[in-house]
């Protein structure tokens, strides 16, 4: 069953085109990856896809849904959950309630007002929960300027967990991240309901292999190849792009 | 039966509100008339402090108009009581839902602007509210305002003591309800709000809808401050509502603490006996006062007074808790 499906999708700043025709789909529990040299519209296209940029031209449908118009909080409301590049938290709240505020997102709850925050066992349950499998727990009353780094990229991951994604968009996950914690990243994220789509951008080549069956390489607003890990690996324009070699048939621009 | 060590932590961390809440309520035993009418507008421009704070300090919107808001609430209020003869009970919720629906028209206009572009769109929208009290003197009496406004006719006969009771009450009223918002999800989200709102979007928040309603929440806070000073002062003018004075209420926000609720109305404190006492000796150089205040304020208390001494506080608390552990250890 396909779960993303995206079509034609351009994004122009001004006269600047960023994508250009990007097209594919994603299935459900399909785990892919995109990737790309800096500069290829990666970010870009994440951002479109979560609804914080609009496309220039273009559609894109999550379960059958149009994505076009809808609003950001709206694609949440469907299913559709994102990480950042650059860890998105709240500084000045602790992890616990960084966990709670990410629970109430989608919640009629969170227009509440004469009842405590943390007041909600269910939700106080559920983060706790979240914050054992990002191995926070125990830093759950720590403000969240007082983490390092790793713990920051973690407890970003549990914040786009929590709403049980039916799709997950991250965006380099582990920048950042040693071996160590980038191991306990993949393994978070192994952990998910199988039926978890995710769509990972990432420079790092290895951590994708080890996460995903597929994946898109973008360059410079295109998609100039979509396969399997193996067959990417294999792929001689690929290659030249990451490598600098020059082939007949690379395609570029 | 002795006290647990977290109950006695939390009876002294309200000791700072309770003795600010027994010294309020007992100031009529050790203060002298105009001292109970200058504590009498302190309370009410610390709910209006408070009312500002909702959306400077917890949502970081830089608001410029709320004492514009402030004064539709006090306009109406005495416009419907002097020339409509409606009664206090009919024109006070009037007067602040009017304070209320100025504060959503605002917001609505507002918030399609962020930042620094946010605050002009309210200034200029609170000037609109100065100028038409200006000139649509039939109703607000132009440049003379509105006056011989009296206590609010309830059936009491109010004398400065007992209208200051009356203040005292609705202000600890007001207070109770923003603290117990701030503590709710809603008042959170607002904190998140003003955090990362790019985050909020992504977790699936309407951050619009949010600050559209804090907004407007703020402004009926607003109305009821604006209610309750004019029937303190008797008497509204236009300048009640300009820019000067709006920023002089983000003054006292600042200065008590932006985010701390509480600290508004310690601003508004330490502005108003400051410039009651100077103004004793030296009325000319009042401003030279403030604006000394206003910097040591920002040098030395970063993040405003309150939160300071409750940080001073919380140290002195943590520092008695440990010299007697290490004693009965």
């Amino acid at each position: 069953m396909e779960v993303m499906e995206v079509r034609n999708i351009a994004k122009n700043f001004g006269g600047l085109s960023v994508l250009q025709d990007v097209s594919f789909d994603l299935r459900a529990g399909e785990k892919a990856a995109l990737i790309g040299p800096n500069g290829a519209g990666k970010t870009t296209f994440l951002n479109i896809l979560s609804g914080l940029l609009r496309p220039s031209s273009g559609s894109m449908h999550f379960l059958g849904h149009d994505l076009t118009k809808l609003t950001p909080n709206g694609r949440v409301a469907l299913g559709l959950s994102r990480s950042f590049q650059i860890s998105s938290l709240f500084p000045g709240l602790s992890v616990f309630e960084n966990m709670l505020m990410a629970l109430f997102g989608l919640q009629k709850r969170r227009y509440q007002m004469f009842r405590s925050f943390t007041g909600y066992e269910e939700n106080n349950a559920r983060a706790r929960e979240l914050l054992k499998g990002a191995d926070l727990w125990l830093a759950k009353d720590t403000p969240v300027s007082d983490l390092a780094h790793g713990e920051k990229r973690r407890l970003e991951i549990a914040l786009s967990l929590s709403s049980r994604p039916k799709m997950l968009l991250l965006d380099e996950p582990n920048a950042g991240l040693d071996a160590a914690e980038t191991s306990g990243l993949i393994k978070m994220i192994e952990e998910l309901p199988r039926e978890t789509t995710t769509l990972v951008v990432a420079h790092d080549v290895h951590f994708i292999y080890r996460l995903c069956n597929r994946v898109l390489v973008l360059y410079y607003g295109s998609i100039i190849a979509d396969g399997s890990c193996e067959e990417i690996q294999a792929d001689e324009t690929v290659r030249s792009i990451y490598l600098g070699r020059r082939t007949k048939d690379a395609r570029i621009g | 039966m002795g006290l647990t060590k977290a109950t006695k932590g939390r009876l002294f961390r309200l000791a700072p509100s309770t003795v600010l809440i027994v010294l309020l309520a007992t100031a009529p035993a050790w203060a002298d008339i105009s001292i109970i009418s200058l504590l009498t507008k302190i309370i009410i421009f610390g709910v209006l402090a408070m009312s500002l704070d909702m959306v400077f300090g917890y949502l970081g919107l830089w608001s410029f108009c709320h004492a514009a808001l402030f004064s539709v609430a006090a306009y109406v209020d005495a416009i419907l009581i002097q020339h409509f003869g409606v009664s206090f009970w009919l024109a006070a919720p009037v007067s602040i839902l009017a304070a209320a629906a100025a504060a959503a028209l605002f917001a609505w206009i507002g918030l399609r602007m962020s930042g620094i572009y946010f605050l002009l769109i309210t200034l200029a929208l609170g000037q609109l509210v100065f100028s038409v009290a200006f000139v649509w003197r039939a109703f607000t009496g132009g440049s003379q305002g509105l006056s011989s406004i009296s206590y609010p006719n309830i059936g009491i006969e109010f004398s400065p003591v007992s209208f200051y009771y009356f203040t005292f009450v609705i202000v600890l009223v007001c207070a109770v309800i923003l603290h117990l918002l701030m503590k709710s999800p809603f008042g959170y989200s607002l904190r998140g709000i003003r955090e990362n709102e790019t985050r909020m979007i992504a977790i699936g928040f309407n951050t619009w809808m949010h600050k559209f309603i804090a907004f407007t929440i703020s402004g009926a806070f607003a109305g009821v401050a604006g209610v309750l000073y004019v029937h303190y002062n008797g008497i509204i003018i236009p300048s009640t509502g300009d820019m000067a004075s709006s920023g002089l209420i983000t003054i006292m926000v600042i200065i008590g603490g932006a985010g701390s609720l509480w600290g508004g109305m310690i601003g508004g404190a330490i502005i108003y006996i400051l410039s009651y006492f100077v103004s004793l000796f030296t009325p000319e150089r009042w401003p030279l006062i403030l604006g000394a205040c206003f910097v040591a304020a920002v040098m030395f208390f970063r993040g405003g007074v309150y939160p300071q001494l409750l940080r001073w506080w919380r140290l002195a608390s943590g520092a008695k808790s440990a010299l007697r552990e290490s004693r009965e250890g």
